[in-house]
């Protein structure tokens, strides 16, 4: 006999996040998940930000790699806390994991948690961390046509970075047309242009997260 | 390649349902997944076979229903899908937007093989689903 059932399938995943976001509002730190491509500069944006962040807030990084503790090495060099969090091959963070790396962050000493992704443009975008906002990471040099082939990167985002903008004139990427189509799938998401070098848009970057931080913790 | 995941979360999903009715098997489950999701059905497929080996869902076979994001016309007010990344309306040309759906992941069915002389009929099954928790 046939059932009607209507279930969630990630529900499982989705009460983890629920259970996450609930500790992070009981401690009054304010998340957020970073997302993108391999390659796409999330650890490069995260050592530019963070010390501008770091004046003020008192942050942590939770790093999400397959292998190696090569980025969560990037990050202690700036006396940020970081926890590495290894997934062994496993291609995308999941609320359990997050979980478990928490027993390692001291959340009530800690205003603002960053979750950097694995390093992929697909999987990640489906797991609901318990982030309050997410922020997705797109590289000049990926490719304008990006946010068409993913298009649940750039959906579901408070905010979308374009990284290594200083490459513009070695790539034939055209900005506005990634622009036009990331706002296909998501018309009020922040776009900034950045790049680690100049630097250019960090300063906007850390302004928009101090002021999201400050607006309390809606989603 | 989270495929094995949503495989893995089909069949525990299942697994709880089938045991909220004390079903000795589940047949078959339909599921609702959206393209955004980028599941390949194959690889599903595969997975699947793998993630209900030696569970109360070890010969349910899986059928998967495609959901695609729909966009409105700015116009003539039509919905419609969203193929190959073409905004442009069928019926009159303009351009879309408001896009919508896409994005589902959904078990929508279970069909369960019950314990001999277990007289409960998938009519009651199911009320007994809408009064649940």
């Amino acid at each position: 006999m046939e059932i009607a059932v209507l279930r969630n399938v990630f529900a499982k995943n989705e009460n983890a996040a629920r259970e996450n976001r609930r500790r992070f509002d009981e401690q009054g730190v304010t998340c957020l998940n970073l997302l993108g491509g391999a390659g796409s500069g999330k650890t490069s944006i995260l050592e530019a930000v963070l010390p501008l962040l770091s004046k003020s807030l008192r942050v942590a990084v939770l790093e999400g790699d397959l292998a190696t503790t090569r980025d969560a090495e990037r990050i202690a060099k700036l006396n940020v806390p970081v926890v590495q969090l290894l997934t062994d091959g496993g291609c995308h963070l999941t609320a359990t994991l997050v979980q478990q790396g928490l027993t390692r962050v001291p959340l009530d000493a800690t205003d603002l948690l960053i979750v950097e992704n694995v390093g992929n443009p697909i999987c990640p975008a489906n797991y609901d961390l318990g982030e309050h906002a997410r922020i997705s990471v797109l590289s000049v040099s990926e490719g304008a046509d990006k946010p068409s082939k993913y298009p649940l990167l750039f959906k579901d985002v408070a905010m979308v970075l374009l990284t290594k903008c200083d490459l513009l004139p070695y790539t034939n990427f055209d900005i506005d047309q990634a622009e036009a189509d990331i706002r296909r799938v998501n018309p009020d998401c922040e776009i900034i242009r950045t790049d680690t070098r100049g630097p250019t848009g960090i300063d906007r970057l850390a302004a928009w997260i101090l002021g999201r931080r400050q607006g309390g913790n809606r989603r | 390649m989270h495929e094995f995941s949503v495989a893995q979360s089909l069949v525990e999903a299942a697994a709880a349902e089938a045991a909220r009715h004390g079903a000795d098997r589940v047949l078959k489950m339909r599921c609702r997944v959206g393209v955004l999701r980028q599941v390949d059905d194959w690889l599903l497929g595969e997975a699947f076979a793998i993630a209900r080996d030696g569970t109360i869902c070890a010969t349910c076979e899986l059928a998967v229903e495609k959901a695609y994001m729909q966009a409105l016309c700015s116009k003539c007010d039509a919905r419609f899908p969203i193929h190959n990344w073409d905004w442009r309306c069928p019926t009159c040309g303009e351009d879309g937007g408001s896009p919508t759906g896409g994005d589902e992941l959904e078990l929508l069915s279970l069909e369960l093989e019950l314990p001999d002389g277990d007289s409960r009929s998938a009519e009651r099954l199911c009320e007994e689903r809408e009064c649940g928790p």
